[in-house]
C-alpha cells in the first residue's frame, strides 16, 4: 500500500483520508487524488494502484457509496459520497489518529 | 454479516463491478492526460505517462478483487484445508463424529421423507384438500357396519337440497368380481362409482371415457372402467381395451375407459371401476329402506369441513326419526351426527400417529447426535488449546479463530450429509420392504431434490449447534495462562461443566427412548404371545370365491366338498376343512336369535360359522367340553352347534353343562339346535381384538345360517403349508375351473401380518434407542478417558502417597454414574410426563409398567459402567513414576 512518490503512510490512514477528502462533499477517483495532492502540498501523491483499491475496501466496509454522474468536462465519472456509516467511522479515526500522533510526538520529544 | 452481503453481490455481478473499474480507469487516465497537457508537457509526455498509468490498471484491478473476494476465499479455502488436515490425523475421531452425524442425518432425512410424501403431500387429484370423507353415526349405538359410511337417505336429500357448503358429492363401494374367459378363473377387487367421482376428483380418462349418468341406472347396459396398470396386463396396450367385453361375475361387461397411469380409488389394489347403481328407494316411514355406502364430496370454496357436517347433521335430523332400517345399521342412538374429515387424513389415519412417533424418536437421535459432536470437539479444543493460543499471540483475531473452529465442524457436516443421504437413499428404497403392505401412499415416498435439500440444511444446523458451543468456548479460553502454564486451568471448569451437562443431557435423551422402546417390545411380546384360539403353525389358507347371485348352499357344498376330497388324499395333508369365515378372514356373519332367559326369551348375537368336517381338526381348536362336530352332523335332523366359550359366558352362564342343550327353531324353522361342545375362543380379527360369542355349525344342516359366497379352506400340513400350492391349484383347475382361487397364504404369515405395524414401529424405536445407547456411551467413554489423561498427575500422586489401584478405578467408575445418574432422574421424569402419548400404542401393558421404567435405566447403567471400564482401567495400571516425569 504504498504512496507514489511520496513519504510512507501509516497502515489505515490512506482511508481516514479518503474519508476526511469525501466530508467535504461528493468526489471522483482523480478528484480525490488531486484534492490530497494539492491539499498536502504535492507531498501526497497518492497513484491508482492504492487510490482504487482502498476506494473499493471502503465500498466493502459501507463507510462510502458510488454513483456515475456527469463530471464537468462533460464525462461520465464515477462519484463517491460518504454515507452516516463512513461519517461515524470518520470521527472515530480522527480521534484515534490524533491520539497516535500526539503519542508518537510525545516519544520523539521525550527520548 | 453485511459485508456478506456486499460480497454476494460483488460475485454475481462481478462483470458490471469491472467494466465500472475499467471505465473509472480510463477516466483517471484522461482527466491525468489533460493535466499534463494543461501544465505544458507536451502531448508526447502526456500520452507517455498515461500509458504508463494504463499499464497499471492491470495491477489495479486485481488488488481490486483482493479486495473483495480473493482474501476472504483464501483463508476460507485455507480453513477447511486445515480442517481437512486435523480430521485426517485424527482419524478415531473424525470417524465417530462423521458417522455419529451421517447416522442422525440419514435417518432424520429418511423419515422426513417419509412423513413428506405421506403426511404432508396433497393427494394426486385437483384441488385435493378440498376434499372429504363424510360419515354418518347415531351417537351411542352399536354400528353393524364397519368404516364411515352415509346413509342413502341422508346422501339423496342432500344432494337434492341443494348443498351450500358442498360442490358435489359421489358415492362409492367396495365390490369383488370374478373375472372369467381368459386363463385361470381371478377375483379382482373394484370399486362402484357415482359417475360423477372421476369428474370431482379431477382425472380424465387416458383413453375411452369415464361413467355418464345413463351408466349409473339399474338395467342400464354394464360397463367397466380399467385402471391403466390393469388394462395394460389384460391387452397389451391399454388404448386396446375400449369396446373390449370382460366377463364379471358371469356377466358380460363393456370397457368404455381406462384411468390415467398410477390412478387408482380408494386404495391402490382397485383394478376396475363398475357404475354404483343407488338401491330403488322403497317403503316408507318406519318401513323405508335404507343401505350405506361410502361418501366423498368436495368442498365448496371457502368451506371448512366442520360447517359441511353441520349441514349434513341438519339435513339428517331435518328427515325425522331414522327408520328402522338406518338404526340397524347404524346402531340404535342419539340423533344422527354427520362429519366431514379431509379425504388426506382419513388416507393416512391409520399411520399418522405412528410417523409422528418416529419422527419425535428420530428428532431426539440426532439431539444426541449433536451432543455427541459437540462434546467430541470439546475434548478435542482441550488438546489444540496451546495451538489456539499460539494462534492468538500470533494474532489472530477471535473472530478468526471462532470460524476456523466453526469451518471444521461444518466440514464435519458436509460429510455428514454424504453419509446421511447415502444412507437415507438405502432406507427409502427399502421402504416398501420394511413396513406392512398396508401402508398408504407408498409410493409417493421419495428421495428428492427437496428431501436431499432437508438434509443438507439439517446437517449444517447440526453441525453449527454442535461446533458453535466449542468454538465459543475456545475463543473465550485465557491464552495468556495456556502459554504459560501447562493448561487454562480456569477454562476448566467451566468447560467440563458444559461436558458433563451435555453427558447428562445425552443420558437423558436416551432414557427416555429406552423406556419408550421397552415398553413398546413388551407390548409386542404381549402381542405375538396371545392365544389366539388356534395353532396357525402348518396351515395353509386358500379362498374359493362362488360367483355373485347363483350361490346356494348346495353349490357350497358341493364344491368345497370335492375339493375337500381330493386334498385330504394329498400326501403331507393332516386335516383340511372349509369354512364361510375364518379367523382373520375380512368376512363377519352376525346372526341374531331367541334365547330362553329368566325372564322370557331375549335376543342374542353371535358370529356364525358354516364348517365342514375336518375344519376345528386343522386349526386344531382346543376342546373345552362335549365333542367337536363330525361327519355324521351334516346331514343329521337334529343341528349339532358347537359355541365358543365367550358365547357361554354371554349367554349360558348359569353354571349348568352346556353340551347337551337343545332349542327348538332357533337356527331355522323346524329345526332343534343342540350344543354338543365348546371350544376356546377364537380371536377372528387378530391378536388385539376381544372374543365375541361365536357358534360353529356343519355344512349341509346350517338352517338360516349363510355361508356367502366364499369358500374359506384351511390345510394342516406335515411340513411347509406352501408345498401343497401347485397340488391346491391342479384340484380346483379341474373340480372347479371357473372358480378363482386366491388369498393362498400360509396361516402364520397371515396371522404375523396382523402385527406388522406394531412390529415396525417396535423395531424402529428399538433401533433409534440402541442408537442412542450407543452414542450415550461413546460420549461418556471419551469423555472419562479425556478426564483420565488430564488427571494423570493427580493420579500419580494419589497412587504415589498410598491410594489403592481399585480406589482409583472406583474414582472413575463412580464419576461417569454419577454424571449418567443426573442425566438418569431427569430422563425418567421426561418419560413418565410423555408416556401417556404411548398408549394408543401399547397393548396389554401400561404406559406406567414399572418393568420398563426399572429396566431401562438399569439398562443405561450397565452400559455406562462397560464404557467407564476401559478408563478405569488405564487409571489404575498407569505408571506413576512415568506421568509424574513428564509436564
Amino acid at each position: 500500500m504504498g504512496i507514489k512518490d511520496g513519504p510512507e503512510l501509516l497502515p489505515g490512514t490512506l482511508e481516514l483520508l479518503i474519508l476526511r477528502t469525501l466530508a467535504g462533499g461528493a468526489r471522483h477517483g482523480y478528484g480525490i487524488a488531486q484534492h490530497l495532492k494539492s491539499v498536502s502540498e504535492d507531498v501526497l501523491q497518492v497513484g491508482e494502484s492504492s487510490l482504487y483499491p482502498a476506494l473499493q475496501r471502503l465500498l466493502l466496509k459501507g463507510w462510502v457509496k458510488a454513483e456515475w454522474g456527469a463530471s464537468e468536462h462533460n464525462r461520465r465519472a464515477r462519484y463517491y459520497t460518504l454515507t452516516a456509516a463512513g461519517r461515524r467511522q470518520l470521527a472515530v479515526e480522527q480521534r484515534e489518529f490524533d491520539r497516535l500522533i500526539l503519542a508518537i510526538h510525545e516519544v520523539l520529544n521525550t527520548a | 454479516m453485511r459485508h456478506l452481503l456486499r460480497r454476494l453481490r460483488y460475485l454475481l455481478q462481478r462483470r458490471r463491478f469491472d467494466a465500472d473499474l475499467a471505465e473509472e480507469l480510463e477516466f483517471h487516465r484522461t482527466m491525468k492526460e489533460r493535466d499534463l497537457l494543461a501544465h505544458g508537457a507536451s502531448p508526447d509526455d502526456a500520452r507517455f505517462a498515461a500509458r504508463r498509468a494504463m499499464g497499471n490498471t492491470t495491477l489495479v484491478r486485481e488488488e481490486v478483487q483482493e479486495v473483495w473476494i480473493s482474501r476472504w476465499l483464501r483463508e476460507l479455502a485455507q480453513d477447511v484445508r486445515f480442517a481437512g488436515r486435523l480430521l485426517a490425523a485424527n482419524r478415531g475421531f473424525s470417524v465417530a463424529a462423521l458417522l455419529t452425524l451421517g447416522v442422525a442425518i440419514g435417518a432424520n432425512t429418511a423419515i422426513f421423507s417419509v412423513v413428506r410424501g405421506v403426511l404432508l403431500q396433497p393427494l394426486p387429484y385437483r384441488d385435493a384438500s378440498r376434499l372429504v370423507r363424510l360419515s354418518e353415526i347415531h351417537p351411542g349405538g352399536h354400528p353393524l357396519v364397519q368404516g364411515d359410511v352415509l346413509t342413502s337417505l341422508t346422501y339423496d336429500a342432500w344432494r337434492q337440497a341443494p348443498p351450500r357448503t358442498l360442490d358435489g358429492l359421489a358415492a362409492y363401494a367396495s365390490r369383488a368380481y370374478n373375472v372369467t374367459g381368459l386363463g385361470d378363473a381371478r377375483r379382482v377387487l373394484a370399486t362402484a362409482v357415482s359417475p360423477g367421482l372421476f369428474g370431482m376428483l379431477g382425472v380424465a380418462p387416458a383413453a375411452g371415457r369415464f361413467f355418464r349418468a345413463g351408466d349409473a341406472m339399474s338395467g342400464a347396459d354394464t360397463v367397466a372402467v380399467l385402471t391403466y396398470g390393469y388394462a395394460a396386463e389384460r391387452f397389451g396396450t391399454p388404448a386396446l381395451a375400449i369396446g373390449r367385453t370382460m366377463t364379471l361375475d358371469g356377466r358380460p361387461h363393456r370397457i368404455v375407459g381406462v384411468t390415467p397411469p398410477g390412478f387408482s380409488f380408494p386404495a391402490a389394489d382397485r383394478l376396475l371401476f363398475t357404475p354404483f347403481v343407488e338401491p330403488p328407494a322403497s317403503g316408507s316411514g318406519p318401513a323405508t329402506q335404507v343401505s350405506t355406502f361410502d361418501v366423498v364430496a368436495r368442498l365448496a370454496p371457502g368451506a371448512a369441513p366442520a360447517q359441511a357436517g353441520a349441514e349434513g347433521t341438519a339435513i339428517a335430523r331435518s328427515l325425522g326419526p331414522p327408520p328402522v332400517g338406518a338404526d340397524l345399521l347404524l346402531g340404535k342412538g342419539g340423533p344422527a351426527e354427520v362429519r366431514a374429515v379431509p379425504l388426506k387424513a382419513e388416507v393416512t389415519r391409520a399411520v399418522e400417529p405412528m410417523l409422528w412417533l418416529l419422527s419425535a424418536g428420530v428428532v431426539l437421535v440426532l439431539f444426541i447426535g449433536c451432543a455427541n459432536v459437540a462434546n467430541l470437539l470439546l475434548s478435542r479444543g482441550v488438546a489444540r488449546e496451546r495451538e489456539l493460543a499460539m494462534r492468538a499471540a500470533l494474532g489472530a483475531g477471535r473472530g478468526r479463530v471462532l470460524r476456523q473452529l466453526l469451518t471444521e465442524s461444518l466440514v464435519l457436516a458436509v460429510g455428514g450429509i454424504a453419509i446421511g443421504v447415502l444412507l437415507a437413499w438405502e432406507l427409502v428404497r427399502a421402504w416398501p420392504a420394511l413396513v406392512p403392505a398396508s401402508f398408504p401412499r407408498i409410493d409417493n415416498v421419495r428421495l428428492d431434490w427437496s428431501v436431499v435439500l432437508f438434509a443438507t440444511l439439517l446437517a449444517l444446523l447440526a453441525g453449527a449447534a454442535a461446533g458453535l458451543v466449542p468454538a465459543i468456548h475456545a475463543a473465550r479460553t485465557d491464552h495468556q495462562a495456556v502459554l504459560h502454564g501447562g493448561s487454562g486451568i480456569l477454562g476448566h471448569a467451566s468447560r467440563e461443566r458444559l461436558r458433563r451437562l451435555l453427558l447428562a443431557a445425552e443420558a437423558a435423551l436416551a432414557v427416555l427412548l429406552l423406556v419408550g422402546s421397552t415398553l413398546l417390545v413388551r407390548s409386542f411380546v404381549h402381542l405375538v404371545e396371545t392365544d389366539n384360539g388356534y395353532d396357525a403353525r402348518h396351515v395353509l389358507t386358500a379362498r374359493l370365491s362362488l360367483q355373485g347371485r347363483a350361490v346356494t348352499p348346495q353349490r357350497w357344498q358341493q364344491v368345497a366338498g370335492s375339493v375337500l376330497d381330493r386334498l385330504r388324499a394329498l400326501p403331507g395333508v393332516e386335516a383340511a376343512g372349509a369354512t364361510s369365515m375364518p379367523p382373520l378372514g375380512d368376512v363377519a356373519h352376525i346372526n341374531g336369535f331367541y334365547l330362553p332367559g329368566h325372564d322370557g326369551p331375549f335376543i342374542a348375537h353371535a358370529l356364525g360359522a358354516v364348517v365342514t368336517p375336518g375344519y376345528a381338526e386343522a386349526l386344531r381348536f382346543r376342546l373345552r367340553q362335549g365333542r367337536l362336530l363330525s361327519p355324521v352332523d351334516a346331514h343329521a335332523g337334529t343341528q349339532a352347534l358347537v359355541v365358543n366359550q365367550a358365547f357361554v359366558d354371554a349367554y349360558l352362564n348359569d353354571g349348568r353343562p352346556v353340551p347337551g342343550r337343545r332349542y327348538e327353531g332357533l337356527l331355522g324353522p323346524h329345526l332343534t339346535a343342540q350344543i354338543v361342545g365348546v371350544v376356546a375362543n377364537v380371536l377372528n380379527d387378530g391378536p388385539t381384538t376381544r372374543p365375541q360369542p361365536q357358534f360353529y355349525v356343519a355344512a349341509g344342516n346350517e338352517g338360516r345360517v349363510t355361508e356367502g359366497h366364499e369358500i374359506d379352506l384351511v390345510v394342516r400340513t406335515t411340513g411347509d403349508p406352501t408345498s401343497v400350492v401347485p397340488a391346491l391349484r391342479a384340484i380346483v383347475r379341474q373340480v372347479a375351473p371357473d372358480v378363482p382361487l386366491d388369498h393362498v397364504t400360509p396361516l402364520a404369515a397371515e396371522l404375523s401380518a396382523t402385527v406388522d405395524q406394531p412390529r415396525f414401529v417396535t423395531l424402529a424405536l428399538t433401533g433409534f434407542a440402541a442408537l442412542a445407547l450407543g452414542l450415550a456411551a461413546v460420549g461418556l467413554y471419551g469423555v472419562l478417558s479425556y478426564g483420565v489423561s488430564r488427571r494423570r498427575r493427580e493420579l500419580a500422586v494419589r497412587l504415589a502417597l498410598g491410594a489403592e489401584r481399585r480406589q482409583l478405578a472406583a474414582l472413575v467408575i463412580g464419576d461417569g454414574l454419577r454424571v449418567t445418574a443426573v442425566g438418569l432422574v431427569a430422563g425418567l421424569m421426561a418419560a413418565a410426563a410423555l408416556a401417556r402419548a404411548l398408549q394408543g400404542f401399547l397393548f396389554g401393558v401400561s404406559p406406567f409398567d414399572g418393568f420398563s421404567f426399572v429396566t431401562a435405566p438399569l439398562v443405561l447403567l450397565l452400559v455406562a459402567s462397560a464404557a467407564s471400564l476401559v478408563p478405569a482401567w488405564r487409571a489404575a495400571t498407569g505408571n506413576p513414576a512415568d506421568a509424574l516425569k513428564t509436564e
